[in-house]
């Protein structure tokens, strides 16, 4: 059997998804390399809001995969939303784990992986998912991505710094004082550091589109 | 180098410093609390406004995007999108080749409308925006009792949407659905 290279960032997740669905064990694992940024950014704030960054976010995200393989039998969906609350479940399951380890107690907190779930769950903001489901011609793929997924992998292609401020202000919701205190810099240079990832992440964007 | 690309580079760095400046002052502002009003503040930058109103675009793509991947996981920190301009989104009817159409509110009139929402803008080209522009205006032109009427186009955070008379009734897929349907039964009743 020959052997195929393929180049995983431009193959269409929803054919992917289908055959995966039909047995193919190779697509799965395609399937999930193309939300690697998506699960990285959503492993990387569970760690930070719950266990105060002790945790190494790779380990999260390598449990994800695992289980995600293991696991792809069981699941149902067609769509990438479902796909994606599909992964979400895996990520607080495992996310769960991780505290308990961390904190020490082998005790289940049915409350903890209540609130973790909820906190990862968005299948109640269909509305911002449903504002990105679009053109169907081929060469548009970026724009019928699930927005989550887009900005993943646009963040994923900034500077570190730049990655860094948009993290820690837009999606762990610190002020800009708070930024700073964690990043170590001045306000000043904040804000700064803000308005040239914007201006890079627009560059970036208006590229996937 | 020759002089005038010299001017040039230099023209460049200035006016993406002028930019880095316009978004740190919105920044500062909405960190205070004072999101200011968009279309004033791109009139106060003009000589960049067209570079802000993309940046603007993807911030405020990002301030969407943010509740799904972060805190406030809850739905209300998605809820301002529900409302768009002077309508509130009730359900999603179904999605086409370009965006989705929602069932909505008109705010000002009480009226239901069909609303057709394009994705954010931050995730669309210029030529995908011109088509969506293009096809409410097509729409808007024509005036024929079997044609969807169009009430207006409008943008709100990013948010590209049109309005349009809202039809009840069945799609077109529920309808060739029911025939078939119907006559499969009817082929049935005959076999017996």
């Amino acid at each position: 059997m020959a052997f195929i290279m393929t180049d995983t960032s431009s193959e269409n997740p929803a054919q992917l998804l289908s055959q995966a669905r039909g047995g193919d064990a190779g697509a799965v694992t395609r399937l999930l390399e193309q939300y690697r940024n998506y699960l990285s950014l959503l492993a990387r704030i569970h760690i930070d809001r719950h266990l105060q960054s002790k945790a190494d976010p790779s380990d999260l995200v390598q449990e994800t995969f695992m289980h995600a393989i293991r696991d792809f039998p069981k699941f149902r969906g067609t769509s990438e939303a479902e796909f994606l609350g599909w992964l979400r479940k895996i990520v607080a399951n495992n996310g769960a784990k991780l505290v308990r380890h961390y904190r020490g107690t082998q005790r289940r907190d049915v409350t903890l992986e209540r609130r973790l779930q909820d906190d990862l769950d968005q299948t109640s903001l269909g509305l911002a998912r449903g504002l990105v489901a679009a053109d169907s011609s081929p060469s548009q793929q970026a724009a019928r991505r699930e927005a989550a997924v887009v900005l993943a992998d646009a963040l994923a292609r900034l500077p570190a710094d730049y990655r860094e401020v948009m993290i820690l202000h837009h999606l762990e919701s610190r002020t800009i004082a708070e930024t700073a205190q964690q990043m170590g810099r001045t306000i000043d240079s904040i804000k700064k550091l803000l308005a040239r990832a914007l201006i890079r992440l627009r560059g970036l964007m208006k590229g996937a589109a | 180098m020759s002089v005038s690309q010299e001017h040039r580079v230099q023209t460049a760095g200035e006016s993406e410093a002028r930019l880095s400046a316009a978004l740190e002052e919105y920044y500062a502002a909405l960190d205070a609390g004072h999101p200011p009003d968009r279309a004033a503040f791109l009139a106060e930058h003009a000589e960049v406004a067209d570079q802000l109103a993309g940046c603007l675009d993807s911030l405020e793509f990002v301030r969407a995007v943010a509740p799904q991947l972060g805190e406030d996981a809850g739905a209300a920190a998605i809820r301002p999108l529900a409302i768009l301009g002077d309508f509130r989104i009730v359900r999603e009817i179904g999605r086409g080749g370009m965006g989705v159409v929602y069932e909505a509110e008109q705010l000002s009139l009480g009226r239901s409308v069909a609303l057709k929402v394009l994705p954010f803008a931050a995730m669309l080209d210029k030529r995908q925006l011109q088509r969506f522009k293009n096809e409410a205006s097509a729409a808007a032109a024509l005036d024929h009792p079997h044609i969807v009427h169009v009430y207006g186009v409008g943008s709100d955070r990013g948010v590209h949407f049109y309005a349009m008379q809202l039809i009840e009734g069945m799609s077109l897929a529920e309808v060739i659905a029911e025939m078939q349907a119907e006559k499969s039964g009817k082929r049935k009743a005959e076999s017996f």
